[in-house]
């Protein structure tokens, strides 16, 4: 056992000037940024494709929701790039602010009459004339939030001090508020995100085996006990009986399920050409430019496109964890862990639920679904992931060697 | 091992740390895991299965793919009237997720335009675990657009239409017996409309409808409708008119001579084309399900019977035609014959009696034929009797004909030969008769009868129905003598005065027979069979008419029942066809010597 290096921050590393420091250019990780790219541009194709004949939606004219799509993602390029160049010291001011915005919208939702119920769940408010989903701004201002706390309480601490019952309480306690007023929405997939993120940071904080026990027992517990009390409603567990055998009601619970499944069949090896898939210009999956963005795909850019855009997925969480490996101090390692962790599952539960081996719960595609918030969020993410990236002072290359990392080395 | 011992000792003061990047990486392997498993589904469905899926997708377009009904051929009359037609109507149906909240307010607006019941219709707008419920068939369109006006009127949605075309029966009863009638899934049940299915019902067509989540219908956008094929129309060769006409003459013989069914039939004897068939008690096509089963069809085709001495005629041309006799042929006509264990008597009771042939038809003696058909083998009668269409169907395309009885000479009796000459002893239905009837009136020639003149197409267009097959049964000669000699039965002495025409020369035969008791136990019970057979102008034969009562409950005969309602259905025959008098007067044919 080796010890080594303590907790502060790298900037405060003494081997670090920057005279040794190369340009920023050559310091940003392009492959994340060419995933994100790649990922956003075919995300605006699909949502231009699955809006082009929705006059309900559009109001004749057809690149609309395609144009609003392109626009969102410009606003959420602006901030993302903000995100990256400010200051580290900024983001963890910034970050309680990011929670508490959250936890403000969250509570303005649940108001009778600020909140707008849009398939069973009280999810939107309008502000300025402009729907924002407080629940994508949650995501990340839980993840930032936990990150911050784990970072306040080690950083200083010496080596072989670990996570303390009390600090992982404070961590839920940090995911708790913002959980029980989604829950109140309700809001399940966002809901599962976020467990699902929470989970991943705990983990990687380094908390202690019997928390992670005691957290998976939980979920699994209060998912039966939410069946037992009957504090779902019918339409979700119609979607998980659906899940499970779609044909029981084609024109009902499993027409989602087997619609999407329908269109991503559709396509083939090459699919039916951009604009041209059958089912998805005549509208048959509903919320085709939201959540079952993914059929677009399937259908249209057949085997190829959908294959391309869980390469690219793929490609985003591995530089998202060559990031959080190679990040020098805690604060920037925990919030890129919870940001692929975040990503990770959630394109999971979307393109599972899209290819029929996930329940439908409605959560969109990072960074390819229609919607602001979502994507305003998810680009700040990506933002921070840079920013992290930019902080370290090595470069991470496309290394698939180990990373040593100089937090914690001696866990290794 | 070391650091592993050290971290038990202190696990009781210390919580075991995790290992953070060990996590990290833990996860991202599980992602990818999980990403490719994915990958490996997309291949699955979008290369393996695609096939499968894409038809599925075909087939789920068309989950709400539309039967696009072809319009059922008319069938109507030898003019083109109407007798059977199609007109457009509309099935109502409800999707009950859509309307079972409102189904009070949506029955009422229906229940206030149609005849259907209020409850009934909230049951069906109600109806659970289905997204279609019928509410009402067959509805006019102009009450079908009212009510969905005021459905949307008062944004009442969830009830939809269909097409759902209805059959009517403009002339109700009248040759109800032939056409027949349609179920109501609009397939034919009896008569033309079931022999004819094939021909009226076309082909139907379908479209494909989308239909989302909310059951919105969207037309595809790429066309995948197939245009129904509309069922061609039957031009019967039916009169309409004369039709009516022999119905209600029939109908008051029927009542009047107390018998429990009756058929007339009418034919053109130089096509064998039927004019007229009447069958009594019939129905109205409208409402086949108000009438018992037995009236539904025809019994003209149907119900067999023994024809009596109208068989005499053919007997006659028979024996003429193979030379044996002429009407002018002597018979000694005994009071009684004597064939073995039976007896042979004719209706009225005389002593030895010498008739010509000509007396024997004229006064219609059973004893006399049977003497006469002692001329000819078995086999060679049966061959004529063959020949006139006897024991075989006539095919005329009305479903359930029966064939009759005719015996094969082996199986005769000795006495055999002697009843079948005289009309007992096999067993004939009326178009079969009247068809060979109708050959002694066409010159000795068969010809097959027909009742569909010819088929008309979606553009009006008649294509005929083929030729009919004709054959020669007996010379000119011998059915010219025959027809003489009928021409006897309604002079003033012969046995069916009442036929008669005033200014044409009718040729005519009258049948009486006992009846065979359908509920078994022979002749014993089942009455008897009243018919007569004619055909005008005797010289030059245009209408042939036969009608048959079953089991009057008088005891007049043939001639006296059956005469008049000849009389009445030729004569108007011949006035709707412009028939003139021939102008030639009967010849006097000796009756007796």
């Amino acid at each position: 056992m080796t010890l080594a290096a303590d907790l502060r921050p790298a900037a405060r590393r003494p081997q670090v000037t920057p005279t040794r420091r190369r340009s920023v250019w050559s310091r940003v990780d392009w492959l994340l940024v060419l995933a994100v790219a790649g990922l956003v541009g075919i995300g605006t194709l699909l949502v231009w494709s699955a809006t082009l004949h929705r006059v309900d939606l559009t109001d004749g004219t057809s690149y609309a929701y395609g144009l609003r799509h392109l626009i969102n993602a410009g606003i959420g390029a602006v901030l993302g790039i903000v995100v990256a160049a400010t200051d580290h010291r900024w983001v963890r001011i910034w970050t309680p602010v990011v929670y508490a915005l959250a936890i403000v919208g969250l509570g303005f939702v649940l108001v009778p009459g600020v909140g707008r119920e849009i398939n069973g769940s009280l999810s939107w408010i309008d502000v300025g004339g402009m729907s924002i989903q407080p629940a994508e701004l949650a995501k990340l201002g839980v993840v930032v939030t936990m990150a911050l706390l784990v970072a306040e309480r080690f950083e200083g601490r010496k080596i072989g001090q670990s996570l303390r019952d009390r600090d992982v309480l404070a961590m839920l306690s940090i995911a708790a508020v913002p959980a029980v007023l989604i829950m109140l929405q309700p809001d399940l997939g966002t809901m599962l995100v976020l467990s699902a993120t929470v989970f991943g940071v705990v983990a990687v904080a380094g908390a202690p085996k019997r928390w992670l026990a005691l957290l998976v027992a939980g979920a699994v517990g209060s998912a039966l006990a939410a069946v037992a009390l009957g504090v779902l409603k019918p339409y979700q567990l119609d979607r998980f009986g659906a899940f499970v055998n779609p044909g029981l009601d084609p024109r009902g619970a499993g027409y989602n399920t087997t619609q999407a499944r329908i269109a991503i069949g559709n396509g083939g090896l090459t699919g039916q050409g951009l604009f041209d898939g059958t089912q998805t210009q005549a509208g048959f999956v509903p919320e085709q430019h939201t959540d079952f963005v993914y059929t677009v795909a399937g259908e249209e850019l057949g085997l190829v496109g959908a294959a391309t855009i869980i390469g690219l997925y793929v490609l985003l969480l591995w530089r998202g964890l060559r990031i959080a490996l190679g990040a020098s101090d805690m604060f920037g390692r925990l919030a890129a862990a919870g940001i692929i962790c975040w990503f990770g599952f959630q394109a999971f539960q979307n393109i599972g639920m899209c290819l029929g081996i996930m329940p439908v719960t409605g959560v969109p595609l990072p960074l390819v679904s229609y919607g602001g918030t979502s994507m305003f969020a998810s680009v700040m993410a990506v933002g921070l992931l840079l920013n992290v990236h930019l902080r370290t002072d090595r470069p991470l290359g496309l290394g698939l060697g180990v990373v040593r990392s100089r937090v914690l080395r001696s866990r290794f | 091992m070391t650091h592993r011992s050290r971290n038990r000792s202190r696990s009781r003061r210390r919580v075991r740390m995790g290992r953070p990047t060990f996590r990290l990486r833990a996860g991202l392997l599980l992602m990818v895991f999980v990403f490719s498993l994915f990958a490996g589904r997309l291949v699955q469905i979008q290369g393996i299965d695609a096939h499968a899926y894409s038809e599925l997708s075909d087939k789920y377009e068309g989950a709400t793919e539309v039967t696009l009904t072809a319009s059922r051929g008319a069938v109507v009359d030898r003019d083109g009237a109407p007798l059977a037609q199609t007109v457009d109507a509309e099935l109502l149906f409800a999707d009950p997720t859509r309307t079972s909240a409102k189904a009070p307010q949506i029955a009422k607006i229906i229940a206030d335009r149609i005849d259907v019941s209020y409850l009934t219709l909230v049951k069906a707008l109600r109806k659970p675990g289905t997204q279609y419920s019928y509410l009402a068939r067959r509805v006019m369109p102009k009450d079908a657009d009212a009510i969905m006006a005021e459905l949307e009127a008062k944004d009442l949605a969830g009830v939809y239409t269909e097409r759902d075309p209805l059959r009517t029966y403009p002339a109700g009863d009248i040759a109800s017996n032939l056409v027949g009638f349609v179920g109501s899934d609009g397939h034919g049940l009896a008569g033309i409309e079931l022999a004819m299915e094939q021909m009226l019902k076309g082909k139907d067509g379908h479209a494909t409808y989308v239909t989302d989540a909310q059951g919105t219908r969207i037309p595809l956008a790429d066309s995948s409708v197939v245009e129904p094929k509309p069922g061609k129309g039957v031009a019967l060769t039916i009169d309409e008119d004369l039709q009516f006409y022999a119905q209600r003459r029939l109908r008051q013989a029927v009542d009047d001579t107390g018998s429990i069914s009756g058929a007339v039939v009418v034919m053109d004897p130089r096509t064998s084309q039927v004019l007229a068939l009447a069958d009594y008690p019939s129905f109205d096509a409208n409402k086949p399900g108000k009438a018992p089963k037995a009236d539904r069809g025809s019994r003209a085709v149907q119900d067999v019977y023994e024809p009596g001495s109208v068989q005499k005629v053919l007997t006659t041309a028979a024996l003429i035609d193979a030379g044996k006799v002429t009407s002018r042929t002597k018979v000694s006509v005994p009071g009684l014959l004597r064939r073995g264990p039976d007896t042979i008597k004719d209706w009225w009771p005389h002593e030895t009696l010498h008739m010509t042939l000509a007396g024997v038809i004229a006064r219609s003696s059973n004893i006399g034929t049977a003497v006469a058909a002692e001329q000819i083998e078995p086999e060679d009668l049966y061959d004529y009797l063959r020949a006139f269409g006897l024991g075989q169907r006539t095919d005329l395309g009305l479903a359930g004909e029966t064939k009759g009885l005719l015996p094969p000479p082996e199986s005769w009796q000795p006495i055999s030969r002697d009843t079948i000459a005289f009309g007992q002893g096999l067993s004939v239905n009326a178009v079969q008769m009247t068809a060979a009837v109708s050959a002694i009136a066409n010159g000795g020639e068969y010809v097959r009868p027909s009742l569909v003149k010819g088929y008309v197409g979606a553009g009006g267009e008649v294509e005929p129905a083929g030729p009919a097959k004709s054959r020669r049964v007996v010379s000119k000669n011998a059915a010219d003598q025959v027809t003489e000699m009928m021409e006897m039965v309604t002079a003033d002495n012969g046995t069916a005065p009442s036929a008669a025409i005033d200014g044409y020369r009718v040729a005519g035969k009258t049948g009486t027979a006992q009846r065979v008791n359908p509920d078994g136990g022979g002749y014993e019970g089942g009455g008897y069979t009243l018919s007569f057979a004619g055909f005008a102008p005797a010289d030059d034969p245009r209408v042939v008419t036969y009608i048959v009562l079953q089991k009057p409950s008088t005891s007049d005969g043939g001639g006296t029942a059956g005469g008049p309602v000849f009389h009445d259905i030729t004569s108007y025959a011949l006035q709707k066809y412009g028939v003139p008098p021939t102008g030639s007067r009967s010849p006097e044919l000796p009756l007796g010597y």
